[in-house]
């Protein structure tokens, strides 16, 4: 089992390009769909936390998944099994070819597999938004979340504190019962 | 030691890291010239192989950087280092997230929350989207012919991505 956590995060580590969102559509084919491990609505869960807490936010939402999957030590093996395919590729270039980065077919393979990252991420934020932003309270923080980060450069995490106080606030103040909101979905 | 000391520097900036990859680019640039040990032009080098590696940028940052600083147990030592704190911080806090499972306050906590996540998703694809279309200032009609047909197949059939990474290398091979 352990050693399926490791093989399938070395797998997702492998082929994630582009960043912690990225590894997104990765941890769902592999984990949720392929395995089964965890639900998709944990695995937002997951991500969400791993937005907020400190670190790199791939190594959050493994660590957070393998863990759910299998303890403390399934956390480790999903931990290393990221980190393992980069790290080798890295040690490998130094040895191999020292500064030959600008291999024009690898810029060209890159700007495909960026292609397929955008659409893949897209896809990710479809799935999200179409189940949990389904009122005009949640489009409205989607909305301004968006504008604040892509207009006004508005550092993530003070939007996501705002969003979490503001969202308090509004659920104590609010006159129709929170649980007839929170259960609507 | 120097091994002792990469992997402090490395902790603390894994520790203090908010905002992704790209954000902690500066962070660790600064830390290694302060030390000496890394200039400008090695700088730029890792920002480039650590954009065209897979996995995430800050642990490809601290693989290189060690590297370049002390050789393979130097990477070692920066990798695990900048790993520490995700790890440690992550494990204490899915225990303590358990007690809160059925809560009502979780459910207002996500309620909140997920939306501002999907922002941040979308505003992630939507950077990547700017830099893959305009490069030196013109529009790639390719590249975005691409994104509509990656897009356009992810919906249509049922792939791993897997499998649309390696196949859209191969095309961005023949097509660009």
């Amino acid at each position: 089992m352990l050693l399926k956590i490791f093989i399938s995060f070395f797998k997702i580590g492998l082929f994630t390009f582009g960043g912690g969102y990225a590894m997104l559509p990765m941890i769902e084919a592999e984990v949720v769909k392929k395995q089964k491990w965890i639900t998709e609505d944990k695995l937002l869960e997951i991500t969400g936390i791993a937005q907020i807490t400190p670190g790199v936010i791939a190594i959050n939402t493994a660590v957070y998944a393998g863990k759910v999957t299998r303890g403390i030590l399934g956390a480790f093996f999903a931990c290393v099994g990221v980190i393992l395919p980069s790290f080798l590729i890295i040690i490998g270039i130094f040895l191999m070819f020292s500064n030959n980065f600008s291999n024009i077919y690898v810029q060209k393979a890159f700007l495909g597999v960026r292609c397929a990252i955008v659409a893949l991420i897209l896809k990710t934020v479809i799935n999200l938004y179409k189940k949990r932003v389904k009122d005009y309270l949640r489009f409205f923080y989607f909305l301004i979340s968006f504008i604040l980060l892509a207009i006004f450069k508005v550092n993530p995490i003070l939007i996501i504190i705002t969003a979490v106080i503001s969202i308090f606030i509004i659920f104590h103040l609010s006159p129709i019962k929170p649980e007839y909101i929170l259960e609507a979905d | 030691m120097v091994y002792i000391t990469l992997f402090i520097i490395f902790f603390k900036i894994g520790l203090f890291s908010f905002g992704g990859g790209l954000a902690m680019l500066p962070i660790i640039e600064q830390d290694m010239m302060k030390y000496g040990w890394l200039n400008h032009q090695d700088f730029l080098d890792i920002i480039t192989i650590s954009q065209m590696t897979p996995g995430p940028i800050a642990i490809n940052c601290a693989t290189f950087a060690g590297f370049k600083v002390a050789g393979f147990w130097g990477s070692v030592f920066a990798t695990i280092g900048i790993a520490s704190p995700s790890i440690i911080i992550m494990v204490i806090l899915s225990a303590v997230l358990t007690k809160f499972e059925k809560s009502k306050s979780k459910k207002i906590f996500f309620y909140g929350l997920m939306p501002v996540t999907a922002a941040l998703i979308l505003y992630s694809a939507f950077l990547i989207g700017k830099s893959t279309i305009y490069i030196d200032s013109l529009i790639n009609i390719k590249a975005i012919v691409g994104i509509v047909v990656c897009f356009a197949i992810i919906n249509k059939v049922k792939t791993h991505p897997i499998m649309i990474i390696v196949l859209s290398a191969s095309a961005g091979l023949i097509v660009f």
